[in-house]
């Protein structure tokens, strides 16, 4: 099992529902998002056009974050998905640095936040997406998929040829790209242009 | 009161400001105010590469001096050399988020560059302690009018000094390319660190540990002439100097020397301040080849090592805040590093000390050597 995701570029619609999602289902702290929205402007008048790329950690195989941690709180699980062990963080961030796609957030001494979120054990940690691993276990999805109003992602098990995600990535795969090819990295969240 | 005094005052005042410093951050709940998500490391990261620079390049010049003199200069530089990698130490631990679980880095996770920072400054500590160890065959012909101005002043020789003096003198050209091995390791260390993203090529530079190299010798010059202790200091760190200058004006086809054109603007202009600071340095020496002016070689230091500290602020904020990737048009605005005094206040305090670290490891030497 190697869980993966699919975000359609051409259906999303730049609502940030997703960040709210997240925020609401992991109880981010001030300033940390573990999703955003990032939003462009392309062309010129009377062409120019919003461009919407949500981001989000990649998840990916060979991950230069889980290489840089000096812990091993960073690390892959059996099902492909990055996540960071909470009490081995000792917060050196140096797995921010490593990020090429920007996806961790350092969470500092937060004075507000989300009821419910456990800020001071979690302060001087680093934080970041974990595929909502809870939600999943649960057999539901994470919370920005069930959330995007657009159904502009996708979530499921890249290894499974049956299913949502791997067939679409079959159907579409001329639109289907990754971040920073460059970087090595072997990210598992794809792009469809 | 001699200069060496006057340093361990100044060491002691550093040492308050910047330990007043720290405590009011955590009492005001502002210890990770600098901390950007853009720009995850700040100036403590900046000092560790200061310090650990230092020391390296202390080492080595201590190993060199050892095939040279023994006129206990060798003996003074490995103990500066063993303060300033306790500053650096300290520098590291201070900037991690939970400090209190520093100790998970004996996980020795081999492919962290982290681990090979603290593994490089454990080296570096001991090839100190070997230098110490066999540069205390230093002390049988050193007076101690040569050794007068570090404080090392030596009352009577006990069994355990005997014994110290044996090793010493027995010691063999071992130690010193153990010393050499060390500071390298720890040049070694830092240049992975700072070369550490794949996925980054702005960070890949081959030259890089030969710049930190660089560096740490071009410092471990201008603390030699800065506490006058071979003497010899200030004529090799003229040709050091005019390399350095070369280096920087030339940039050397490296973004670590020359920031790039879409540098943030906070970064542009500090190559410009570190050549003239060079610049100066070159002129304030050269007039003292004539003069022979102590004062003109002990500004003339302090310059090279302003320069060298804005040096590690480019070589360590700049990569972050150049944002590879076409980050420019994700992020509409370069992210600017906030400094702030209260950082760098104690940044001085880890300076002051590495002064009373030397001054306590001297006293503990000169207490063993009696004893």
């Amino acid at each position: 099992m190697h869980y993966g995701m699919v975000i359609d570029l051409k259906r999303c619609i730049g609502c940030s529902a997703c960040t709210i999602a997240c925020k609401l289902e992991n109880r981010t702290p001030e300033n940390v998002y573990w999703t955003k929205v990032l939003k462009t402007e392309t062309g010129k008048y009377p062409a120019a056009r919003g461009i919407f790329v949500p981001r989000a950690c990649n998840h990916c195989t060979d991950a230069p974050c889980v290489r840089a941690c000096p812990t091993g709180a960073s690390h892959n699980t059996d099902k492909g998905v990055v996540i960071i062990d909470k009490e081995k963080c000792m917060g050196c961030r140096y797995c921010v640095l490593a990020c090429p796609y920007h996806a961790r957030s350092f969470e500092k001494a937060p004075t507000t936040g989300m009821p419910g979120g456990d800020y001071k054990k979690n302060q001087g940690t680093v934080s970041k997406c974990t595929f909502c691993q809870d939600r999943v276990t649960e057999g539901k999805e994470p919370a920005c998929v069930s959330t995007c109003p657009a159904e502009a992602r996708v979530f499921g098990d890249l290894d499974d040829p049956n299913s949502q995600i791997s067939r679409l990535l079959k159907l579409e795969s001329p639109r289907a790209r990754v971040l920073y090819p460059e970087a090595g990295t072997k990210p598992n969240l794809f792009y469809l242009d | 009161m001699n200069f060496l005094e006057i340093v361990l005052i100044l060491s002691a005042a550093l040492f308050v400001i910047g330990f007043i410093a720290l405590i009011r951050e955590y009492v005001a709940k502002k210890e990770f105010t600098d901390v950007m998500d853009e720009i995850p490391w700040g100036l403590y990261i900046v000092a560790y590469f200061f310090f650990g620079g230092v020391g390296g390049g202390l080492l080595v010049w201590s190993a060199i001096r050892g095939f040279m003199t023994d006129d206990g200069s060798g003996l003074v530089l490995a103990i500066l050399s063993l303060a300033f990698f306790i500053a650096a130490g300290f520098s590291l631990l201070l900037d991690l988020g939970k400090p209190s679980r520093f100790w998970r880095i004996f996980t020795i996770k081999t492919q962290s560059p982290m681990f090979w920072d603290f593994a490089g400054l454990a080296a570096g500590l001991a090839g100190t302690v070997g230098l110490i160890l066999f540069h205390c065959g230093d002390l049988v012909f050193a007076t101690n009018e040569q050794l007068g101005g570090s404080f090392l002043q030596i009352s009577g020789w006990g069994s355990m000094g005997k014994f110290l003096l044996f090793l010493g003198a027995n010691a063999n050209i071992g130690f010193i390319v153990f010393g050499i091995a060390c500071g390298m390791m720890v040049f070694a260390a830092e240049c992975w660190t700072l070369n550490l993203c794949p996925g980054k090529g702005l960070w890949n530079e081959r030259s890089l540990f030969f710049t930190l190299l660089f560096d740490g010798i071009l410092f471990a010059f201008a603390f030699d002439g800065l506490l006058r202790l071979s003497g010899s200091a200030q004529s090799i760190l003229i040709p050091f100097l005019v390399a350095a200058l070369l280096l920087h004006i030339l940039g050397y086809g490296s973004e670590h020397f020359l920031p790039k054109k879409k540098a943030s603007p906070q970064v542009k202009t500090k190559t410009i301040w570190i050549a003239a600071l060079e610049i100066i340095s070159l002129v304030l020496l050269m007039i003292n080849n004539y003069s022979g002016t102590y004062w003109l070689v002990l500004i003339a230091s302090l310059l090279v090592l302003t320069g060298g500290v804005l040096h590690k602020y480019d070589q360590v904020i700049l990569p972050q805040a150049a944002m590879s990737y076409e980050q420019w048009t994700e992020y509409k605005t370069p992210p600017i590093y906030n400094n702030q005094l209260s950082k760098a206040s104690v940044c001085f305090g880890l300076l002051g000390l590495a002064g009373i670290v030397y001054f306590v490891v001297v006293k503990i030497l000169a207490a063993l050597l009696s004893f």
